[in-house]
């Protein structure tokens, strides 16, 4: 099944984007949601550097490790769609799919052309709760998606290649008690597809070989260098960002406690658009050694 | 003419939705197709723009806030 054959549906076009910088193709997928007018459906695959994307609405601070991220150089970044943390890296797979909509959620009508080209390869996947694609029970693909102004976008990961060490060392949400309104993540055990392909390609030719099953011999655009340039703008002031990604969290407060002299210490702190607000430490009926 | 805003159910199986963002504020007037506030379930962010000219008169739902379909969120004047 091609994106192109729903019934009454125009043709799908791709939508090529070769960049791996995560702000920047964060962008692109907005600008191309928001601003490229088209009837028909847009497919684009696309791959990010190492990211950690959190949904719109969650708290990056509950959700990502950050100091693990910063210390590994691995970028933290909110999408425009709702839904949980993932992680993003060259062996991952990226779709986005932009398609006329009435406002009602609907799931199968973008995951079962993807399951079927996943078939096609030699990838036994079938759909896993609502918005998930699985082999054997674990999760390959999770999705999430965005409506506005008679449109939806709904784009998914697919797991090829992933580091999955460092999927569940940046992805997996804090040590610590976090309290806040917001969405939260629904961690679920989760695997790469690469086994299953007789000849394992590497992840540039599994994702052109998907590209060949969901749009067949679509036409291919490119974007002219007016618009990439409004997209590297966007990038700049949206995504790369503190406003946007760690400001926009909900209020939150958080207890923990370290280690100082031996000793336990309580904290517990809140924070509201990405600040601290108050803190306070707890050491009491606890003894520090001299 | 005072209407109530409500949130919508936009899967059958839809039991509750978040209330993510007011994109107007109390006072602010409207016109058809512009968006007033997102929800999100089931992983989506759905923006829902008014279908009427209008005036938020008074919102009764905070940002983040976990609602039933049908649940009152605003009352407006249109």
């Amino acid at each position: 099944m091609r994106l192109s054959m729903r019934e009454g549906e125009a043709a799908v076009i791709y939508i090529e984007n070769n960049a791996h910088d995560p702000a920047f193709n964060q962008a692109f997928e907005e600008y191309v949601f928001e601003r490229v007018a088209s009837e028909e459906t847009i497919l684009m695959l696309w791959r990010n550097a190492p990211a950690v994307v959190c949904g719109c609405y969650q708290n990056a601070f509950a959700e990502v490790d950050m100091l693990r991220a910063a210390e590994r150089g691995v970028a933290v970044i909110r999408r425009i769609s709702g839904g949980g943390t993932v992680y993003h890296d060259l062996g991952n797979v990226n779709y986005s799919v932009i398609a006329p909509a009435d406002g009602a959620v609907d799931y199968a009508r973008f995951i079962a052309p993807v399951v079927e080209a996943l078939n096609d390869l030699g990838v036994p996947a079938a759909m896993n709760r609502t918005c998930d694609i699985a082999v054997n029970g674990l999760k390959v693909s999770g999705s999430a998606q965005k409506t506005a102004k008679g449109r939806v976008l709904h784009h998914g990961t697919l797991l090829y290649d992933t580091d999955l060490k460092a999927l569940h060392a940046l992805a997996d949400g804090r040590r610590g008690k976090f309290a806040s309104k917001g969405i939260q993540s629904t961690p679920w055990p989760v695997a790469n597809m690469r086994a299953h392909l007789k000849d394992a390609p590497d992840t540039a030719e599994f994702a052109a070989r998907l590209r060949d099953r969901l749009a067949g011999n679509a036409e291919t655009l490119r974007l002219d260098e007016s618009a990439l340039s409004e997209i590297r703008k966007l990038a700049a002031e949206k995504y790369e960002t503190w406003d946007w990604t760690f400001a926009r969290s909900p209020a939150f407060s958080c207890e923990t406690d370290f280690t100082m002299n031996g000793a336990r210490v309580g904290l517990r702190y809140a924070a509201r658009r990405g600040v601290i607000e108050t803190i306070a430490f707890d050491a009491k009926n606890r003894r520090i050694p001299r | 003419m005072k209407v109530e805003l409500k949130m919508p159910r936009l899967r059958p199986e839809m039991k509750k939705g978040v209330l993510c963002a007011w994109l107007k504020d109390e006072g602010d007037t409207f016109e058809p197709g512009e968006a007033i506030y997102e929800i999100e379930t089931d992983k989506v962010v759905n923006q829902i723009e008014a279908e009427h000219a209008g005036r938020i008169t008074k919102l009764l739902a905070e940002e983040g806030d976990e609602l039933e379909p049908g649940a009152v969120l605003a009352e407006i004047e249109e």
